[in-house]
């Protein structure tokens, strides 16, 4: 029997997609099964973990620990606020820098674009642990900024920035950024001008048009952007590591510490469940209110 | 061209456009005069056309009325109000764009109620009159769509009835219809006509298509290089031209370069260079004037080389070349004097005349009534 053209076409797509499959079931579908089952079981003495079912690790961090198994620790969940909070500050001053300059460039000539979005990607040439050791020398007391700002006369003594809180925003916004940037510009660029044309010629005023017309249509790379910046941000240890030195603490630093020093792989594996189950509840959340805003526009006029 | 007798014609003018100057700066180095001392006016419930071929200019007027381009200097009023510094969103106007320009994120009712609810006109007002637009232009029921599942012809419809929902004084278009096929836009030039008279607003209406222009206008502004060329009726800008672009730019036409041999009582015999003469009538030139001399092939008919030619006609023999058929009509294309002028003319009832007749090589006559003849002076 002779295959139809529909046919074919459907054994080229699956064999196209088969190769990502099958590499995604096994490389980061069968780990995180593995962190999943983990965080239910009795950490190990000396690393590892015994086959016995274990709820007390959750319970150590949330809070039902009776301090015989495990003791309730609420420092847990305070570095877990701290580092919703650091990622959500990282996502805000991100968006806030890249959506005037996306505009800014979308109106360049071709060629100074394509120059300003090779300067976005340049961070990336070198890498990331000797950019985050260069922010050290410029946030020091006795580094760039405050010498600047020292002797500009703005400032009488040195600033504590490095190894607080700001400097591992500073750094996290200064990794993100072209991780926001690209997606805003994408949205930007496709804007019809035509239709910020329209808006004014129909009587709305610059604040009107930007909040009815040209924020709703760049709103994809927004919410993209506030995505993709969000997640990493919150699990990162690299950056609280280097600029918070030991002081600040991030729930990325917390896992990393369990695995690697601590050896208490089942503890690791648990909060790694908790940061993913967050993850996708603030991101089920946010969608939905973006997608209710939309609902809301149609609602209004009918 | 002449402020000051647009002034006397149209007192009740609505737009006036006065001596606009309009550069642009080419990413050369270079400039390009998009309008050149442009005057024009719209009066109360006009339909104006603004006619030329792409880079005319006429769309850089449109975007100066309405707004989104400053004049370099002249002036331009609405209703008596000067208008210069008035920026686009505080203008009594609306345009109806060339891609329609439409909201992709909005719903029908969200796009047509956009200016009054950017205008804070109440729910109920607003929705009172987004009904009424929409049945202005026949789009009933369709308040919920996204305009991406609408049709061009229906994307039209919603354009037209967003710019016209807050009654402007005037209505910009900007070759709305070009991109519908021949059909629609056949149906929409009178629908747009019929929505006018309805509405009793002004519309300045953008377009290269001159058959669009003189179907739909009161009155049309022919544009080249930034200049108005002509600014007349229909008809007029038919039947008589001020000069050569005009005349090739709307309809078709047989222009001959003459020089005007001897006038005798209102009639002159033009003198083409070839030794083709051709008599008709002559109103502002004298003898030795160089004038082009315009026939529409309409006005010539096809006779045989027996036939007596009346005397309020003229004749030019010519040998025949080409014969297309047009559906309606036959071009009839011969050549003329010795080297072998092309003149054109259409047999618009084949019943009439034997077109097989008609054999290439043939040598037969093509007359017209003298009146018929058009001179101009460029």
């Amino acid at each position: 029997m002779r295959s139809s053209p529909l046919m074919r076409r459907r054994i080229a797509l699956y064999s196209l997609l088969t190769p990502v499959t099958v590499f995604l079931s096994i490389f980061f579908l069968g780990p995180l099964f593995i962190i999943a089952v983990f965080s239910f079981l009795e950490p190990g003495l000396y690393g590892g973990v015994e086959w016995v079912f274990y709820h007390w690790n959750f319970g150590r961090i949330l809070g039902w620990a009776d301090g015989i198994q495990e003791e309730f620790d609420p420092v847990y969940l305070a570095i877990f606020a701290r580092s919703l909070e650091v990622a959500s500050i990282t996502v805000v001053i991100c968006l806030i820098a890249c959506y005037p300059v996306a505009f800014w460039v979308s109106r360049l000539t071709e060629s100074w674009r394509i120059f300003f979005l090779f300067l976005i990607t340049l961070p990336f040439f070198a890498s990331l642990i000797v950019r985050l050791y260069a922010w050290i020398m410029i946030l020091t007391p006795s580094g760039a900024l405050n010498q600047i700002l020292l002797g500009l006369g703005v400032i009488s003594e040195p600033l504590e920035i490095i190894f607080t809180a700001k400097a591992v925003i500073t750094g996290m916004v200064y990794v993100m950024v072209p991780f926001m940037f690209l997606p805003i510009y994408a949205s930007v660029e496709k804007l019809d001008k035509s239709l910020v044309e329209a808006s004014f010629d129909l009587g709305a005023t610059k604040l009107q048009t930007f909040l009815r017309v040209i924020l709703p249509l760049t709103m994809p790379g927004v919410v993209g952007g506030s995505i993709i910046v969000f997640i990493p941000s919150l699990g990162n240890f690299i950056v609280p590591d280097i600029l918070g030195g030991a002081r600040v603490l991030m729930i990325g630093n917390l896992v990393e510490q369990q695995f690697l020093y601590a050896r208490n792989w089942a503890f690791g594996a648990a909060l790694s469940i908790l940061i993913m189950t967050t993850v996708l509840i603030f991101l089920l959340v946010y969608v939905r209110i973006v997608l209710r805003n939309e609902d809301e526009e149609q609602a209004l006029t009918v | 061209m002449y402020p000051n007798s647009n002034l006397n014609r149209k007192p009740e003018a609505i737009v006036e456009v006065l001596d606009a100057v309009k550069c642009y700066r080419t990413p050369e180095g270079g400039q390009i005069i998009a309008m050149d001392h442009v005057s024009l006016s719209v009066g109360q419930n006009e339909f104006v056309t603004l006619l030329g071929p792409s880079g005319c200019g006429k769309t850089t007027i449109l975007r100066c009325i309405s707004g989104f381009e400053m004049l370099d200097d002249g002036n331009i009023s609405i209703g008596g109000e000067n208008m210069v510094a008035v920026p686009a969103h505080k203008r009594p106007v609306n345009t109806v764009f060339q891609n329609y320009a439409l909201f992709p994120h909005m719903t029908v009712s969200a796009n047509v109620g956009y200016s009054l609810e950017v205008a804070g006109v109440d729910r109920q007002e607003r929705n009172r009159r987004i009904d009424e637009a929409l049945d202005l232009v026949n789009l009933q029921g369709m308040h919920n769509r996204k305009p991406s599942q609408l049709s061009g012809g229906q994307q039209q419809r919603v354009a037209l009835a967003r710019a016209i929902v807050s009654k402007p004084k005037i209505l910009l278009l900007d070759e709305p219809l070009s991109a519908l096929d021949r059909k629609l836009r056949q149906a929409m030039q009178l629908e747009l006509k019929n929505l006018q008279h309805e509405l009793g607003i002004s519309f300045i209406f953008v377009t290269h298509d001159q058959e669009e222009a003189l179907t739909m206008s009161d009155r049309i502004v022919v544009l080249n290089d930034g200049q108005v060329q002509q600014d007349s009726i229909p008809s007029d800008i038919y039947h008589k031209p001020v000069n050569s672009f005009v005349a090739q730019f709307v309809g078709e036409s047989n222009l001959v370069r003459s020089r005007i041999e001897a006038i005798q009582g209102d009639e002159a015999h033009y003198l083409a260079s070839d030794g083709l003469v051709l008599v008709g009538p002559c109103h502002d030139f004298s003898a030795g004037d160089e004038v082009s001399v315009l026939l529409r092939p309409e006005s010539l008919e096809v006779v045989s080389n027996e036939t007596e030619i009346a005397p309020e006609f003229h004749a030019i023999p010519v040998e025949l070349r080409q014969v297309v058929f047009l559906g309606s009509n036959y071009h009839v294309i011969g050549s003329a004097g010795q080297e072998n002028r092309l003149i054109t003319a259409i047999v618009k009832d084949p019943t009439q005349y034997d077109i097989s007749g008609l054999e290439i090589g043939k040598t037969v006559q093509f007359q017209y009534r003298r009146d018929r003849l058009h001179a101009m002076k460029e």
